[in-house]
């Protein structure tokens, strides 16, 4: 077993710590994989350039990896991943009716005194922060907003009042939900991991299998037509209402042309199969 | 739902894949080598590209193993799906289409045997 240069070993530790810029998502599945091949890679130039071309392959990989790092957290941010599609909306509902309780809870009696808002102002903040941020982080910004709530109220004239005290309960049940909410999001990135095929295959398959049939300048044949309609049925459960729609209709339009049954009248893009 | 595009670096790796399966550095290596060093993709970006892959089903990592002397047991294999075949397939034409369309824009000189 060969032992790596110096350079070799300080380059692979190097884009390791880069990699750790990744979603954990892609870490979990990726990062190891991804570190082998670039160690190979430098292996592989130093014993052919030299120092000069581990430098040459870092000043590629370096944009590289970075850049498909915060393409990889976008892709993340925008997933549409059933169970986080369901999950997002959801808890953006939650976080209204959440957000708008507390608010009625303090505005509806006009005695509010001036402190008031604060603790509303705050518990707003840990529902976006559950919504929005990593559990841990989360967590974090709940600890201190509670921690100024505290401190405020101890040093504050009015002192630990009716108003603040209920304060604080409506933020200790915001931080609760905020932590859940944050700890439902991250079961959520990690169930996606083991997940089966995504629905970007129904786009794939669209872009790659039909676009090309429907794009061509004239209808599909209909031995193209029925493989399309092979592929329909195979891959159903995954195509978006748009490709079964452009599916349907091309396939209808080359059984129309070869059987000359081309109809003009309106409405005929729904029009039905003619009979064989 | 951002649409999935047949990136560049994923039919290269389609390509790649259509003779055998083959492990990510494997992978890198005949593209680099098929394209004479034109086309040199980043580790990054090669298993950006795979993981996107493996979500559409257009390809599979296999977990049956290579003949022993061509295996090597720390590495994931990859596999080009029927669909992916397909896929490749169809983008296939789609570029002999756009390099008719230059050859009679008279843009480029058809090679002789295109004629």
């Amino acid at each position: 077993m060969s032992v790596d240069s110096p350079a070799v070993r300080f380059s692979s530790g190097l884009y390791g710590m880069v990699l750790r810029l990744y979603p954990r998502t892609f870490q979990l599945r990726y990062r190891d994989e991804t570190l082998r091949v670039f160690r190979d890679d430098c292996r592989a130039s130093l014993a052919t350039g030299g120092q000069l071309a581990l430098v040459q392959l870092w000043l590629r990989s370096l944009n590289d990896v970075l850049g498909c790092a915060a393409g990889e957290h976008l892709a993340e941010w925008t997933s549409e991943h059933p169970a986080q599609r369901r999950s997002a909306r959801g808890q953006a509902l939650l976080t209204i009716l959440l957000g708008l309780g507390v608010v009625a809870v303090f505005l509806t009696d006009m005695n509010t005194p001036p402190e008031t808002p604060m603790a509303v102002m705050y518990a707003c903040a840990l529902f976006a922060a559950g919504a929005l941020l990593p559990p841990r982080l989360a967590a974090l910004i709940g600890i201190a907003t509670l921690s100024v709530y505290v401190v405020d109220g101890w040093v504050a004239a009015s002192g630990w009042s009716g108003y603040r005290l209920l304060g604080l309960v409506a933020l200790l049940a915001a931080g609760t939900w905020a932590l859940r909410t944050g700890a439902d999001h991250a079961r959520l990135r990690a169930a996606s991991v083991s997940s089966s095929p995504s629905r970007t295959s129904s786009s794939l398959l669209a872009q790659g299998v039909l676009s090309p049939a429907l794009e061509a300048g004239s209808p599909a044949s209909p031995e193209q037509a029925i493989r399309l309609l092979r592929l329909l049925a195979a891959d159903a459960t995954t195509l978006t209402t748009d490709d079964l729609v452009r599916v349907l209709n091309a396939s209808i339009a080359a059984f129309e042309t070869a059987s000359g049954a081309v109809k003009e009248s309106s409405g005929s893009a729904n029009g039905d199969l003619p009979a064989p | 739902m951002p649409e999935a595009e047949l990136t560049p670096a994923m039919f290269q790796i389609m390509l790649s894949l259509l003779d055998e399966e083959r492990h990510g550095y494997s992978i890198m290596r005949e593209i680099a080598e098929r394209t004479q060093g034109e086309v040199r993709l980043g580790a990054a970006t090669l298993y950006r590209a795979i993981k996107r892959m493996v979500d559409a089903g257009l390809i599979v990592e296999i977990a049956e193993r290579p003949a022993p002397e061509l295996d090597d047991e720390r590495r994931r294999y990859y596999r080009l799906t029927d669909v992916g075949q397909q896929v490749a397939r169809s983008h296939a034409q789609q570029l002999q289409r756009l390099l008719e369309s230059v050859y009679r824009k008279r843009l480029l000189d058809a090679p002789a045997m295109a004629r």
